[in-house]
């Protein structure tokens, strides 16, 4: 390209050249014949001719390459842009972020929706069958199936070629070498999982039907965390990794990326239903076949030609008459059955997800119609201030498909800048978002996932925009009314329309201070979330899990383990003290059930934190009654249990918290009832997602509750630096050669975990306030940008006729305001629907929270403020004597 | 027969000179006595201009905001080529020759116009004497 141009240049010299000589030989041959050289040079430039149209003659037969015109447009479209240069900014900021956002925004649609599980073969004809509860049954009767059950199901059901049961069964440490963990989720199967879904091995093999109830010890693993724990070559099949402590034989590998049938939570290792007596305490396969109604969430897979309304139909008949062949079995009358057909919508809680995408999809795309409503506006604003160029350009004789030409390639220009700030937001909006898919239940993010096709779909309609408002107009500007439009450039709007953008504007700041507030209200309770005492001191705490290793007490009284972990922990350099608990302090969902020695059989629920002498100690909870349980109290098997309660518990069974001595009786096993002695009182403890409720449980020591599922060391120290951190993993591994501990986590960390969905909402709120904010400031400075381009000619003859320039100022603020003002009102009314649905998950926060709503106004009404400045200066500074000279 | 067009167009008979005086030339017949006169040995644009004068007996002016870009144009159509020469008095030249492409197209085209003009004397020769008379 260059490389021509210079050869342009050259060839232009040479051709310069040519005529000087052709000039000066006919002077020489006049010369030559006797005429007088001065008459002779005037006769041959006369005989010559126009030479500068030679010249343009000749040099029009070089040809231009199709690509020398584009690159001659392209420059001249710089050129204008770089001349509009506020203009052109905010174009192409208001098409990036429209096109970014949407982008984003559909392409998490299209993920999570339109496409198809991977590794799932023939997905339209495999399906969810979710057992719910029936209408009108109370939803804590969760019903479900146990094995019995769903054989009996899977035996009746002739309409399906087959159905699975699959299960959460937590997330676990893996490791291959017993030194690098990585943690997995792991599915418990029953049934045909891997048959039905058309799963193939890309090596060894899937687990089998029958293999369901068999050795536990195996396990199929994902490509994903294939590449993760042996990286991408040598032999996996065959090979043992530690799974929680526990050693695994690895059967295979589950081809084409399949991780799982529901996207919310992708699975990257697949365990027998036996296993389950490794990982979540059962003794035995039996004990665990006998756990009633467990199963919940099956796939299953329509025979050919069967609907799935026929197969829903089917299995709900067969569940009607296992209800009716266990009479007794009340919960079983509790269930119905829902079959979601193509794998499309997951079972469960992640409809709530679905919910939010909804809202995420009616926001992005009232951004992206704002965004082109917005870049309609200045393309309008533009073409008005424009319209004498045009006018100029077509009276020097510029045709009209060369004006127009000029139009397109400039709105391509701007199309382009678009896309290219578009990809960044997109990839802004991303990061945030893939952030928080855990706490929206969304599936990974393929790292920085953005649909091409998306991507095309807004960039054609920011194209379409511009072109309509941009490069049309300009092009029906051009062809009518030359000397009318040099005349006024000045131009007149209709009434409407201008009514109709001042309306888009209003309704642009409606939408960003909803938003705004809505962030500040969220912004406001994570704060008050995070000073919320829990009644403990988790300041400079952290946890360690350490799992449930299956050698735990076989050898060593667990009692004897415990105190040996927590003694070499505390001798840790940095460590100021060590417990154990299950879960760590924050933990605290588990219940069991309890009852006055009296009357055994009415038992009530109670929450169960199992801790080791000196725990309390560790987490600063202060006994209100009575003392904790101190090391040597209690021997395992002895009776009574050593119980602290807390102060709400208290209140709840005994009425009062002076219960010291008291005895109840407690499920600690799934064996039955042991005698615990209330030996403590402890002050209230709260969870930080539940400020108001404290909690009602009760602490007995941790090794009196054998099917704890995870040991947890909680580690008290001024800081948790990589040290301390190598200096507690070498000490577990001193006491516990097999375990492989992870890093600590701070428990204040953990207190930000159980927020999520307080911060992921708020991050969300936050990233589309900031896009609304950036657009309807946009949409503001156009709209009144607009309406000062267009009063000109008022302004100048109102400066004319002696009008300060304060004046025309307050005219032009006072449209501002007016807009200003209607946008805000609708606004907080848009937050106070916000606020309602926000409610529950506001905290020390009021739903009509002056605080908030003054925030997002003022924040507002700064940005309009920077919006109205230019355009008002523009509008004071009109010069009368240049307006009246266009006339 | 032939495609009149290519050669002459309507508008060289609307030449300001009358057919004794200079006619203006079109573009393929402009073309074309370039060619010719190319063939004849290499020449520089105002060397063109004075021959194809000469040769026409002066009828034939060849004004060169025709003949620059119809030399150009033949140039890029790579009919002729174009280097800078010395001329007699050590003027810097752009000289044209033809090229094997140029000799070629010249073959085929003159003997169109060979063929046209014989059309043309046949038709227009009674009236011609006619009006020598």
């Amino acid at each position: 390209m260059r490389f021509r141009l210079f050869s342009r240049a050259r060839r232009d010299r040479e051709l310069e050249e040519e005529i000087r000589a052709h000039l000066a030989m006919a002077v020489r041959d006049r010369v030559a014949r006797g005429e007088d050289p001065k008459e002779a040079e005037h006769a041959a430039r006369r005989e010559f001719g126009n030479e500068t149209l030679v010249r343009e003659l000749t040099r029009r037969m070089w040809g231009w390459t199709w690509l020398e015109a584009l690159w001659q447009d392209v420059r001249s479209a710089l050129r204008t842009l770089q001349r509009e240069k506020r203009f052109t900014a905010l174009v192409v900021l208001t098409l990036g972020v429209g096109v970014g956002s949407t982008a984003t925004v559909f392409g998490m649609v299209d993920q999570l929706l339109l496409r198809p599980v991977p590794g799932v073969a023939d997905p339209d004809q495999a399906a969810y069958v979710q057992i719910e509860p029936a209408p009108g049954s109370d939803p804590q009767d969760a019903p479900g199936l146990d094995v019995a059950e769903f054989d009996e199901l899977r035996a009746g059901t002739s309409l399906l070629s087959g159905i699975a049961d699959y299960g959460f069964s937590g997330t676990w440490q893996v490791s291959a070498d017993g030194e690098h963990p990585v943690v997995a989720v792991m599915e418990d199967i029953y049934g045909d999982y891997f048959g039905v879904l058309g799963v193939r091995p890309s090596e060894g093999r899937l687990l089998r039907a029958d293999e369901s109830l068999g050795d536990p010890h195996v396990a199929v693993i994902s490509e994903k965390l294939r590449r993760e724990l042996f990286g991408d070559g040598g032999k996996v099949v065959g090979r043992t990794i530690q799974i929680d402590g526990q050693s695994v034989t690895v059967l295979g590998v589950a081809g084409d990326g399949f991780e799982g049938a529901r996207r919310s939570l992708p699975c990257q290792m697949w365990v027998p239903y036996s296993a389950l007596t490794l990982y979540a305490g059962y003794r035995s396969v039996e004990q665990a076949v006998s756990v009633p109604h467990y199963f919940r969430h099956m796939v299953a897979r329509l025979r050919n030609g069967v609907r799935p309304a026929q197969a829903e139909a089917q299995i709900r008949s067969v569940l009607g008459g296992i209800s009716r062949a266990h009479p007794d079995d009340d919960l079983a009358q509790h269930v119905t059955a829902t079959l979601l057909p193509g794998l499309r919508v997951p079972p469960g809680a992640a409809r709530r997800t679905y919910a939010a995408l909804r809202i995420f999809f009616v926001v992005v795309g009232l951004v992206l119609l704002i965004a082109c409503a917005n870049v309609a506006t200045l393309l309008l604003m533009r073409n008005v201030t424009r319209r004498g160029l045009v006018a100029t350009r077509r009276a020097l004789g510029a045709s009209p498909g060369r004006v127009a030409r000029q139009h397109l390639m400039e709105s391509a220009l701007l199309a382009a800048l678009g896309a290219v700030v578009g990809v960044l937001v997109a990839w802004l909006v991303a990061v945030p978002l893939a952030g928080q898919r855990v706490a929206l239940r969304m599936p990974a993010f393929a790292g920085f996932h953005m649909d091409v096709g998306v991507l095309v779909f807004a960039m054609v309609a920011a194209a379409v925009t511009l072109v309509a408002f941009g490069a049309g107009p300009a092009m029906l500007a051009g062809r009518f009314d030359l000397a009318g439009a040099l005349r006024a450039a000045g131009g007149s709007d209709t009434q409407r329309m201008a009514g109709i953008r001042r309306i888009m504007s209003a309704g642009q700041i409606a939408i960003c201070i909803t938003l705004l507030t809505g962030a500040a209200l969220l912004v406001r309770t994570m704060r008050n979330l995070y000073a919320i005492d829990t009644g403990m001191s988790i300041d400079h705490l952290a946890t360690v899990d350490i799992g449930q290793p299956d050698h735990l007490g076989a050898s060593t009284p667990l009692p004897d383990v415990y105190r040996s972990l927590t003694a070499a922990v505390r001798n840790v350099p940095g460590v100021e003290a060590a417990a154990m608990d299950m879960g760590g302090p924050l933990a605290g969902r588990s219940s069991t059930a309890i009852a006055f020695p009296e009357s055994p059989s009415r038992t009530m629920e109670a929450l169960i934190r199992p801790v080791t002498p000196g725990w309390f100690d560790v987490v600063r909870l202060p006994m209100v009654r009575g003392s904790p349980f101190r090391e040597g109290d209690w021997q395992p098997g002895s009776t009574p249990v050593p119980m602290v309660v807390t102060s709400a518990l208290a209140r709840r069974v005994f009425r009062t918290t002076d219960v010291v001595g008291r005895t109840l009786l407690a499920q600690l096993s799934p064996d039955g009832m042991e005698e615990t002695r209330i030996v403590g009182v402890s002050r209230d403890v709260c969870l930080p997602d539940q400020p108001d409720k404290p909690l009602e449980a009760f602490f007995v020591p941790l090794a009196s509750f054998p099917v704890a599922p995870v040991n947890t060391l909680v580690v008290r120290a001024h800081s948790f630096d990589q040290q301390v951190g190598t200096g507690i993993r070498q000490a577990v591994q001193r006491v516990l050669p097999d375990v492989v501990p992870p890093d600590p986590t701070p428990v204040t960390a953990q207190l930000g975990e159980r927020f999520t969905a307080q911060s992921a909402l708020g991050r969300l709120l936050e990233i589309l306030s900031t896009l609304a904010l950036i657009l309807a400031s946009v949409g503001l400075y156009s709209v009144i940008a607009f309406s000062v381009a267009q009063r000109r000619r008022e302004f100048g003859i109102r400066m004319a006729l002696g009008a300060e320039s304060n004046r025309i100022a307050r005219l032009v603020l006072g449209d501002a305001a007016a807009i200003v003002t209607v946008g805000t009102a609708a606004g907080i009314l848009g937050a106070y629907v916000l606020s309602i649905l926000l409610a529950n998950r506001l905290y020390g926060v009021a739903q009509v929270d002056p605080i908030s709503y003054a925030a997002a106004a003022a924040l507002f009404a700064l940005v309009a403020a920077a919006a109205c400045w230019m355009p008002t200066r523009a509008a004071t500074r009109v010069d009368p004597v240049d307006v009246l000279r266009e006339e | 027969m032939l495609d009149l067009t290519t050669l002459v167009q309507e508008d060289v008979m609307t030449a300001e000179h009358g057919p004794l005086g200079r006619l203006e030339l079109l573009q393929g017949t402009l073309d074309l006595i370039i060619l010719q006169t190319l063939a004849w040995g290499p020449q520089h644009g105002y060397g063109l201009t004075q021959m194809i004068q000469v040769r026409s007996g002066d009828v034939l002016q060849v004004e060169t905001g025709s003949l620059y870009p119809a030399l150009h144009r033949l140039e890029k159509k790579k009919l002729i080529r174009a280097s800078w020469e010395r001329s007699d008095n050590n003027q810097r030249v752009r000289v044209y020759e033809l090229t094997a492409a140029g000799r070629r197209q010249l073959a085929a085209v003159g003997s169109r116009w060979e063929r046209l003009s014989e059309a043309m004397q046949g038709i227009m020769s009674p009236s011609a004497a006619e009006e020598d008379a």
